[in-house]
C-alpha cells in the first residue's frame, strides 16, 4: 500500500474499530450458539451408529410415515390457508384483526395443550369424534390424527406467513391488471401469485419444518403411528442418546434443506420484484 | 349517445365515445367533484397544484375510488354510480386506458411482457393498437424490450407505461402526469404520439398535468381544479386571457390584482371588479391602446433568470393601495444596468407602465390588502 494512503485509510477505520469489533464478536458468538446443537449432533454421530440404528427392516418406517403426514398436512394448508390469507391480506373480511387473532391463538398456544384440548374436540367421545366415525376415521392414535396435529401445530406458520407474502403485493399492481382486461383469477394468476412467490415459499418452507418436527401436540393424540420425532423421543427412553441421535440426523436431513433453499432464492428474487 | 350498431361497424364506421361524469368522490374536507361531458376526440387537460384532486377525479371515472354521489357514464353504459342502487362495472370490462402515477410496471415481467400484458381483445368496435414494433420503435424502447423494470431509468420506466397502456384497446384514455422524468427533448414526441393515437381511435382523452404550458399543449380544453372542485373549463387558447375569477387567475399566473374602480369610471359597471395584472404581460411606458397605464413607485428590483423582477406600488389617483410584480426582460447583461437606470427602474423612482390586456375579473375576496 502507499504510504501516504495510510493515515487516511487509518483514521477512516479506528472508529469503526471498537464498535464493530465487539458487534462482530457478539454477532459470531450467537451464530454459533445457533448452530451449536447441529454441530453436536454431527460430532456424537459415526456412520457405524447410523447403519445400526437406521440399516434394520422397517427402521425407516417413521421417516416415511412423517413425510406422507407432512405432505399431506402442508396439501390441506395450502388449499385452504392460501384464500384466508389473501382475504386477510386484502382486508376483506369484517373485523379482520379478530380473525388473525383467530389464527395466532395455535402459535401462542403450547402444542402440548393443542394436543389435550384436540382430544376434547375431535376425540372418540365428542361429536366431531362421532361424525368422524361415520367415515371411518378416528382422530385418536391414528394417521389422520398425526395429520391433524401437524396441521394445527404448522398452518399459523403458513397462514400468517402468506398474509404478510399477500400485503406486500402492490394492490396497485392488480388494479392496473384488471384496468388491462384481467378477470381476477387472471390477475392472480399473472400479477399476484408471482409477486408473492418468494414469500410464500418461505412461509410454506417453515411450515413444512414445523409440521415434520410437530411433537407436543402428537405425542397426546398420535402416539402411533410413529413419525420421525416421535421415534427420535421414543428412542431416546428405550436405548438412549446412541438410538435416538440418528433419527435426529433424519429429521434435519429432511426438514432442514427445503427452508434453507425457499430462503435463499426468496431473498434472491425478492431483490428483483422491487422498482 | 352512440348505440353500438353492428352495420357501422362493418362499415368501419369510428364511433364517437362519449363520456359524461358527474360526481362526488369523498368526503369533507377531502372532497372531490367533477362535471365533465367528453366527446369523439376531445382532450381535456386537469391543470392545477397538486393536492387538488385531478388524481383523484381520473381515479374515479376509472372506477378506483368509490363515488359519495353521481355517476360515471361511457357512452352507453353507466359504470359507476352512487345511487338509487350502487353500480359498478368492473374494471377489466371498463375498456379504459389508464397511465397512473407512479405507473406500476409489473416487476416481474419484462418490458415487452409488460407492454404487450393486456389481454383485452379488440373487438366490439374498438380500434385496433399500434403494432408493437411501431409503438417500441416511437418510443425509442426497441433495445430495451428483453430488460426487466428494475434495470431502467425512472424515464424508461415512464415510456414504458405509456407504451403499455397505448398498445391496450381503450374507448377513454385517461393520463396521470404523463410528462413525469421525461426530459425536455421526449415531451413534444409524446405529445404528438398521445394526440395521434387518440385522433386515430377517435376517443375522448383526459391529461393531468401540473404545468399549464403541458396542459396547452396537449389538450384542447383546460378544466383548472382547486380543493377539489374545476374552477373553470375552457378553451386552451383562451383560458389565460379570460380567468373567471382571481383563484383562477392566479394558478395562471397572475400576481397582482387591481380595483378596477381606481380608473375613474364613468359607471358602476366595473364595481367590486379587478384587473388581474400577469407579471410578463406588462411593458414600461405609456401606451393606453394596449392596456391599462398604472403609475407608481419602485419598490425593488431583483434578477430572476435573465429577467428583472420590479416591484411597484401603484400610486393613482383614487387608487386603493397596490403593489403589482412585473418581469422586465432584458437580456443584453452588459447594458442592462444602464437601462435600469434610464428607465427609472430603481427604488424610489415614479415609473409608468402599461398592463397588457388585463382581464377584468370579480373581486372574489374582500379588497386586495394581500401583497402578491
Amino acid at each position: 500500500m502507499s504510504s501516504y494512503l495510510l493515515p487516511q485509510n487509518r483514521s477512516m477505520a479506528s472508529p469503526l474499530k471498537v464498535s464493530s469489533a465487539i458487534a462482530i464478536a457478539i454477532s459470531v458468538l450467537v451464530w454459533l450458539a445457533m448452530l451449536g446443537p447441529v454441530a453436536a449432533l454431527l460430532v456424537h454421530l459415526s456412520p457405524s451408529k447410523i447403519v445400526a440404528t437406521l440399516a434394520p427392516p422397517g427402521a425407516l418406517d417413521p421417516l416415511f410415515i412423517s413425510l406422507e403426514a407432512s405432505i399431506l398436512a402442508l396439501f390441506v394448508l395450502v388449499i385452504t390457508g392460501t384464500p384466508l390469507a389473501w382475504l386477510l391480506a386484502r382486508q376483506k373480511l369484517p373485523a379482520g384483526r379478530v380473525w388473525e387473532t383467530g389464527v395466532l391463538i395455535p402459535l401462542l398456544m403450547p402444542p402440548l395443550v393443542i394436543g389435550l384440548l384436540l382430544i376434547y374436540l375431535v376425540g372418540p367421545a365428542t361429536p366431531i369424534g362421532k361424525v368422524l366415525a361415520e367415515i371411518h376415521l378416528t382422530a385418536s392414535n391414528t394417521f389422520f390424527a398425526l395429520v391433524l396435529a401437524e396441521i394445527y401445530e404448522s398452518a399459523p406458520y403458513y397462514i400468517l406467513g402468506a398474509e404478510a407474502a399477500f400485503t406486500k403485493v402492490d394492490k396497485r399492481l392488480e388494479e392496473n391488471a384488471a384496468l388491462l382486461g384481467d378477470r381476477w383469477p387472471r390477475t392472480l394468476r399473472r400479477i399476484t401469485l408471482p409477486l408473492a412467490a418468494p414469500g410464500l415459499a418461505t412461509s410454506l418452507a417453515t411450515a413444512w419444518a414445523r409440521a415434520m418436527g410437530a411433537f407436543g401436540a402428537v405425542i397426546i393424540i398420535a402416539y402411533h403411528p410413529y413419525g420421525l420425532p416421535m421415534k427420535t423421543w421414543i428412542n431416546l427412553e428405550e436405548i438412549g442418546l446412541n438410538g435416538s441421535l440418528p433419527y435426529a440426523l433424519c429429521l434435519i436431513v429432511v426438514a432442514l434443506p427445503l427452508p434453507i433453499l425457499a430462503y435463499l432464492w426468496s431473498s434472491r428474487a425478492q431483490g428483483r420484484l422491487t422498482l | 349517445m352512440t348505440e353500438v350498431q353492428p352495420q357501422a361497424q362493418q362499415l368501419a364506421i369510428k364511433e364517437d365515445h362519449t363520456l359524461t361524469a358527474n360526481f362526488v368522490v369523498g368526503r369533507k374536507p377531502h372532497m372531490v367533484s367533477a362535471q365533465l361531458q367528453l366527446r369523439g376526440n376531445s382532450k381535456l387537460a386537469l391543470f392545477g397544484p397538486s393536492g387538488a384532486g385531478k388524481t383523484t377525479i381520473i381515479e374515479a371515472i376509472a372506477g378506483l375510488a368509490r363515488l359519495e354521489s353521481g355517476w360515471v357514464q361511457l357512452d352507453s353504459d353507466i359504470l359507476s354510480q352512487a345511487s338509487p342502487r350502487s353500480r359498478h362495472v368492473a374494471l377489466w370490462q371498463r375498456t379504459i386506458g389508464l397511465l397512473r402515477q407512479p405507473p406500476g410496471l409489473f416487476p416481474h415481467l419484462s418490458v415487452l411482457e409488460n407492454i404487450t400484458y393486456s389481454s383485452r381483445p379488440s373487438r366490439n368496435g374498438l380500434v385496433t393498437p399500434l403494432s408493437l414494433s411501431k409503438l417500441l420503435e416511437l418510443l425509442d424502447l426497441t433495445e430495451l424490450a428483453s430488460e426487466m423494470p428494475y434495470r431502467l431509468s425512472g424515464g424508461q420506466l415512464q415510456r414504458v407505461a405509456i407504451a403499455r397502456v397505448l398498445y391496450s384497446p381503450f374507448k377513454l384514455l385517461l393520463l396521470d402526469e404523463p410528462y413525469t422524468g421525461l426530459d425536455a427533448s421526449w415531451r413534444g414526441a409524446l405529445t404528438k404520439l398521445v394526440i395521434d393515437e387518440v385522433d386515430r381511435r377517435h376517443v375522448p382523452c383526459i391529461v393531468v398535468t401540473h404545468d399549464l404550458a403541458q396542459a396547452q399543449e396537449v389538450a384542447d380544453e383546460i378544466a383548472i381544479i382547486q380543493d377539489g372542485r374545476i374552477l373553470q373549463l375552457a378553451p386552451a387558447d383562451e383560458i389565460v386571457k379570460k380567468p373567471n375569477s382571481k383563484e383562477v387567475a392566479q394558478l395562471l399566473g397572475y400576481r397582482s390584482f387591481i380595483a378596477a374602480t381606481s380608473f375613474g369610471n364613468k359607471d358602476n359597471k366595473n364595481k367590486d371588479m379587478v384587473w388581474a395584472i400577469h407579471p410578463q404581460k406588462v411593458i414600461l411606458g405609456e401606451h393606453h391602446k394596449f392596456g391599462v397605464v398604472l403609475q407608481g413607485i419602485v419598490k425593488s428590483v431583483k434578477p430572476a433568470g435573465v429577467e428583472w423582477e420590479v416591484e411597484m406600488e401603484v400610486t393613482q389617483p383614487n387608487s386603493t393601495q397596490a403593489t403589482i410584480t412585473f418581469m422586465h426582460n432584458h437580456s443584453f447583461d452588459q447594458f442592462a444596468q444602464d437601462l435600469l437606470v434610464q428607465n427609472n427602474l430603481r427604488p424610489g423612482c415614479q415609473l409608468t407602465v402599461t398592463a397588457i390586456d388585463p382581464p377584468l375579473i370579480p373581486n372574489s375576496r374582500p379588497p386586495v390588502s394581500k401583497r402578491m
